[in-house]
């Protein structure tokens, strides 16, 4: 492992990538010198794969074949809450794949979300390649900590598709912990706020000097700064009505632009108490004389529109607390990560319920990339250096990271089972042992989710568990071992064993709404030869 | 790079794995309270997390160190959760080194669906078998004749929609 590794934030909104060089991790910047790239990808009409700033600026012009908020989808069946409700306010098309896979349709090509992620992930490494100055292969790829086996997974298989080494699958706000305490020795107790684009998490973690132990992590990932934008249009949409009697919901670019310009509104009311906007022909009327928007809007009006969002976020701190056992005063510092952690609102919250004031000296936009670029390098050049017998020394830190959501088996009635519960350390193992009810069966198939919920329903359906082959035996007699493994990625494995003969049975996984291995190795090869988007 | 002597003791203490009781794996008396036990799980971690191997590129170790570590997260879990920690006690008592639960194996139902291949069509065939229930003829008929198009030649699809127009 020769070449640098480097740490990639994958957001919804914005994507950082930064690179350890010498002991210094870097934070790669385009070539006009910004340091967060828009994760927006827009297919010209000319064949050429646009992303970051340029893709950013098509927004408005060519809506229907410029993607954006493609994570909110990732590892999403089509049917699922998250995906239908994108469907509903996007102006680029999607559509129901195989396997439910949702597809999104841009010039008469269909893309996998694996695909749109994969191009962002592209632009970044080449940004990068062309900062460091050779070839990148090895990369940590950061995911909200409570993404669940089939939001990993996909997003492991965007970083195949880019041609990455994908080293690890590494959670946002660990991550974060460890960019605030890699190198310092500390011994404190910690609260990673992370209130992204698209996606709320809060992770409490114990530090003892080079260790960091996750001790618990809550989250909602369709709870983001995307929501606020999205009330900030409507009030946009309704001054509209109001001056010039015209319903633009239905019009795709305007609202496109309206977003757009909503966004830079509440980026501005981070600074200052008042923001207006004058917005340029956003339609035309009966003869034809383009219409502008006059808009403005107060910090108050914004804090009141954003309170119930905020509020929230409030309510996944007290869960992450009770599950490790401790109350918001236990808490020695509080860690912001994201943009929405910039509004004054937030800051002002969050001090109140940690009764602290949080860090405002960390970068809460890059902060998650620079920790991922610790993590990369610790995995690619951390080798152990003699020592003694069970602590190993050396400069590096460990991760001790969680599962986010209980694992579970749908039963008789309707219920969940619970094979893993939320929080336990990975990685880690549990075996069940299931028997046959019909003589001669020789297949099992077992519906498995992630969540807390009794009722299957409610839980996030995963897939279903497939043993096949069985030996037919009478019914009881043949006893199977099934072992559920999460790996230190945070993804689900299963082995089987019969108990009997200690043969190794054939299982598998089928995730509801994946590419199947096929496809992937497809998705890859296609994707090499395709040039780099820029 | 991994001294020799530490390669050996990884290898003792993979060999040995079933001998160890989750105290004697991280190193503690039966009496720690739950801020040693963390202490101990942390210590043990900067030696054996598989993270620290990851750069060693020697699969053997690798996965000797990774069924170790796991087995240490488990005894970290048990013994932090007072409830599991007593049980563990109990069964340690009887020679038992891992709490494995012992509840009676869960059987498995056999649905006639599960041995049909493609997904698609074991969808339509459950429809089609609630349409049967519900003694609409006409509607099972028509799902299982889809069942039977995406299921290819499946004979459970076949006997069923065969069944049903004899009948």
């Amino acid at each position: 492992m020769d070449t640098p590794a480097v740490g990639i934030d994958l957001g919804t909104s914005n994507s950082v990538i930064a690179v350890v060089q010498g002991d210094q991790a870097t934070v790669v910047p385009d070539g006009a010198g910004r340091r967060t790239h828009p994760s927006i990808i827009s297919f010209h009409p000319n064949g050429t794969v646009l992303a970051g700033y340029a893709a950013r600026d098509r927004r408005t012009i060519d809506p229907v074949n410029t993607i954006f908020s493609a994570k909110r989808m990732i590892g999403r069946p089509f049917r699922s809450r998250e995906v239908q409700a994108m469907a509903k306010r996007v102006p680029y098309k999607i559509v129901e794949g195989e396997n439910q896979q949702p597809l999104i349709v841009a010039r008469n090509q269909q893309h996998t979300v694996a695909e749109i992620s994969s191009y962002v992930l592209r632009y970044v490494a080449t940004l990068a390649t062309q900062h460091v100055g050779a070839p990148l292969e090895h990369a940590v790829i950061t995911v909200p900590a409570n993404f669940d086996d089939a939001q990993r997974e996909a997003t492991r298989v965007a970083g195949r598709v880019a041609g990455l080494n994908v080293l690890r699958i590494l959670n946002e706000p660990t991550a974060a912990a460890l960019a605030y305490g890699y190198g310092r020795g500390l011994s404190t107790r910690i609260a990673v706020y992370d209130f992204g684009g698209g996606t709320f998490d809060i992770t409490i973690l114990q530090l003892n000097e080079q260790v960091f132990e996750v001790l618990s992590t809550a989250g909602d990932t369709f709870l983001g700064g995307d929501d606020v934008d999205e009330q900030i249009v409507n009030q946009m949409i309704e001054q509209f009505v109001r001056q010039h009697r015209i319903d633009l919901r239905f019009n795709s670019s305007a609202v496109a632009r309206l977003r757009g310009v909503a966004e830079q509104l509440k980026c501005q009311l981070s600074e200052s108490a008042i923001a207006v906007a004058q917005v340029q022909e956003v339609a035309y009327g009966e003869t034809g004389q383009p219409l502008d928007l006059e808009f403005q809007i107060a910090m108050q009006q914004l804090n009141t529109l954003a309170g119930d969002l905020v509020r929230r976020t409030f309510l996944i701190c007290d869960e992450a607390l009770r599950l490790a056992n401790l109350t918001a005063t236990q808490i020695d510092d509080v860690v912001l990560v994201g943009g929405m952690t910039r509004m004054p609102l937030v800051r002002d919250s969050v001090a109140k319920y940690f009764g602290r004031p949080p860090r405002t000296d960390i970068n809460p936009d890059e902060v998650v990339a620079v920790g991922a670029a610790i993590q990369a390098a610790i995995l690619t050049y951390g080798e152990l250096e003699p020592g003694e017998e069970e602590a190993a020394p050396g400069p590096q830190s460990v991760l001790l990271d969680v599962v986010p959501r209980a694992l579970g088996i749908g039963v008789v009635g309707g219920f969940t089972e619970t094979i893993i519960r939320r929080n336990a350390q990975i990685p880690l193992e549990q075996t069940r042992r299931f028997t046959t009810s019909q003589d001669g069966q020789t297949t099992v198939r077992l519906q498995i989710c992630q969540g807390e919920a009794r009722m299957f329903e409610e839980n996030q359906a995963l897939g279903e568990l497939v043993l096949e082959d069985l030996p037919p035996a009478a019914r009881g007699e043949l006893q199977v071992a099934v072992t559920f493994e999460i790996d230190t990625n945070g993804l689900l494995q299963v082995s089987a064993v019969d108990q009997r003969t200690g043969r190794v049975q054939k299982v598998h996984v089928r995730l509801i709404g994946a590419a199947s291995e096929e496809q992937i190795e497809a998705l890859r090869v296609k994707h090499q030869e395709l040039p780099a988007p820029v | 790079m991994v001294t020799p002597q530490r390669r050996e003791r990884i290898a003792q203490i993979h060999r040995d794995l079933e001998q160890y009781s989750y105290y004697e794996l991280l190193n503690i008396d039966a009496s720690a309270a739950a801020d040693d036990v963390r202490q101990a799980f942390h210590r043990m971690a900067l030696g054996l997390h598989p993270d620290r191997y990851q750069a060693a590129a020697d699969p053997a170790l690798q996965q000797q160190v990774y069924a170790i570590y796991k087995r240490i997260t488990e005894g970290y879990r048990v013994l932090m959760e007072p409830q599991l920690r007593r049980e563990y006690d109990e069964a340690l008592q009887q020679g038992q080194r891992r709490l494995v639960k012992t509840e009676r194996e869960k059987t498995v139902p056999q649905r006639k669906s599960d041995s049909i291949a493609n997904p698609q069509a074991r969808k339509y065939f459950t429809m089609a078998q609630e349409a049967e229930r519900q003694g609409d003829k006409k509607k099972a008929k028509l799902y299982y004749k889809f069942a039977a198009d995406l299921g290819g030649e499946d004979p459970v699809i076949k006997a069923r929609l065969e069944a049903l127009q004899e009948g």
